[in-house]
């Protein structure tokens, strides 16, 4: 009979925590590829190389134990638990390489593509005053958004496909098109809408 | 010649204002059309603002936070629907939750399923096989019909099986009891999207490769007389693919 993992997972922290003989071990096996594979998968997106290894799978597991297992048994079941532990791993690596590599944020935290800044439309490259109106109103037209569509764009922007977005926000592929279009095209009406008044003012 | 509909345009749009290369009608289209194209340049310019008006945004450290059980929660589908708008509400408008959702979203894309998806622990017993552990996720408990092995005595074995399911791959398993100390697997792998199949399954004992077999046309492979112990193995999906897979086969020790 299949067994319920949510509970095993429970278990063997429980085990661990007491001190129990062999539970970190079992944990270690258990999980520990996974670990391994969440630490490389943050040094490889901080230098594309995956160095570091080593050094931060032994901080991962120091931090894990600290404070009597503290971070895992901060675990209050909401998530599967590997989940969880790829959520913590991932922070922890993160704090760490960030702490030892000065130029982590700009290779890892920042998404933004220096070359979607340039996309401008063609003619005449529009003063500063032009963007920065642009930018207040697409501000706030963005503030307007719903929270689904403000999320859409938000992942977007970070470079997730539509059909990643709908996997992660666990709504139907078309839910996520439709709401990425209507966002889309309020945002377009404000901008042009303001950008049209703008025009009309000035020639008054 | 018609114009595109905002839809078709839209959805051809990456965000970083490129259109998709698998949409040629759309290129052509705009190539020759300049409402199309100017159009195009709007959405691209909204898409532009949008990035530097997210990038831009400061965060406030003394802002609250989803905490990490939340951001797990809600990529999981785990959450109570109240406790997931609130999440949801929130991390649209939080740049630093945004971030973490994002992030955790593409950790568990590269680590999440083939690891935590394929460890399976079966213990065989004297009268059969039983399932020990199994991943967290994508898992099914198939029917388990015995299989009959010599028609004359009427010999029939027990037979586990389940199946998974890994990115665009479905993995059916059937394991078939031998004898207090074996067990035969069997494998079956679909590809779910397109017709590529995965071409080959290799096993190892303790570092040492025991077995490499190539997936028949269908996807089928019969493992014989696996002895019980922990094997590591792979299955090929392409030559930048590869699927780990732990198969723990224990013997029950009072059998």
């Amino acid at each position: 009979m299949p067994s319920n993992p949510h509970k095993e997972a429970e278990a063997l922290l429980a085990g661990c925590v007491a001190g129990a003989d062999g539970a970190w071990e079992e944990f270690l096996s258990r999980y520990g590829r996974l670990i391994a594979l969440t630490v490389n998968t943050a040094c490889f997106r901080c230098d594309g190389h995956g160095r570091e290894e080593k050094d931060l799978v032994s901080h991962v597991y120091q931090k894990l134990i600290e404070n009597d297992f503290g971070r895992l048994r901060a675990w209050r079941g909401e998530s599967r638990f590997t989940t969880y532990l790829v959520q913590v791993t991932k922070n922890l690596s993160i704090d760490y390489l960030r702490r030892k590599q000065p130029f982590f944020e700009r290779n890892h935290m920042t998404p933004m593509d220096d070359s979607r800044n340039a996309i401008q439309v063609p003619g005449v490259p529009p003063s500063d005053a032009t963007v920065a109106e642009d930018l207040d109103r697409l501000r706030a037209a963005i503030d307007g958004l719903s929270p689904k569509q403000r999320l859409i764009m938000r992942l977007r922007m970070k470079g997730h496909s539509l059909r990643e977005i709908a996997g992660i926000l666990n709504v139907p592929r078309g839910s996520v098109f439709a709401g990425n279009s209507r966002a889309l095209e309020i945002l377009r009406k404000v901008l042009n809408d303001g950008r049209k008044n703008d025009h009309s003012d000035e020639k008054g | 010649m018609k114009c595109l509909s905002k839809e078709e345009l839209i959805l051809a749009l990456g965000s970083d204002g490129t259109l998709d290369p698998g949409e040629p009608h759309v290129h052509e289209h705009v190539a020759h059309c300049a409402a199309c194209r100017a159009l195009l340049e709007e959405y691209r310019s909204v898409l532009a603002l949008t990035a530097r008006i997210f990038d831009e945004e400061v965060f406030e450290e003394t802002h609250y936070w989803v905490d990490d059980n939340l951001i797990a929660g809600y990529i999981d589908n785990n959450l109570d629907e109240d406790v997931r708008e609130q999440v949801e509400r929130h991390i649209a408008g939080c740049p630093r939750c945004a971030n973490q959702l994002s992030e955790l979203a593409e950790y568990m894309k590269a680590v999440g399923p083939r690891e935590q998806g394929l460890t399976f622990a079966l213990k065989i017993m004297r009268n059969g096989l039983s399932m020990l552990r199994h991943p967290a996720s994508g898992f099914h408990s198939g029917e388990a019909a015995p299989v009959l092995l010599g028609a004359e005595d009427g010999d029939t074995r027990p037979v586990l099986a389940w199946s998974q399911d890994i990115d665009d791959l479905r993995l059916d398993f059937s394991a078939v009891h031998v004898d207090d100390e074996h067990v035969s697997l069997a494998v079956n792998i679909y590809k779910l999207v397109s017709d590529r199949m995965p071409t080959r399954l290799s096993l190892w004992e303790n570092g040492e490769l025991v077995q490499s077999e190539c997936l028949s046309d269908c996807g089928g492979l019969v493992l014989q007389n696996l002895r019980a112990a922990s094997y590591r193995a792979e299955i090929e999906v392409n030559e930048h693919t590869r699927i780990p897979l732990v198969i723990d086969l224990a013997r029950d020790e009072e059998s």
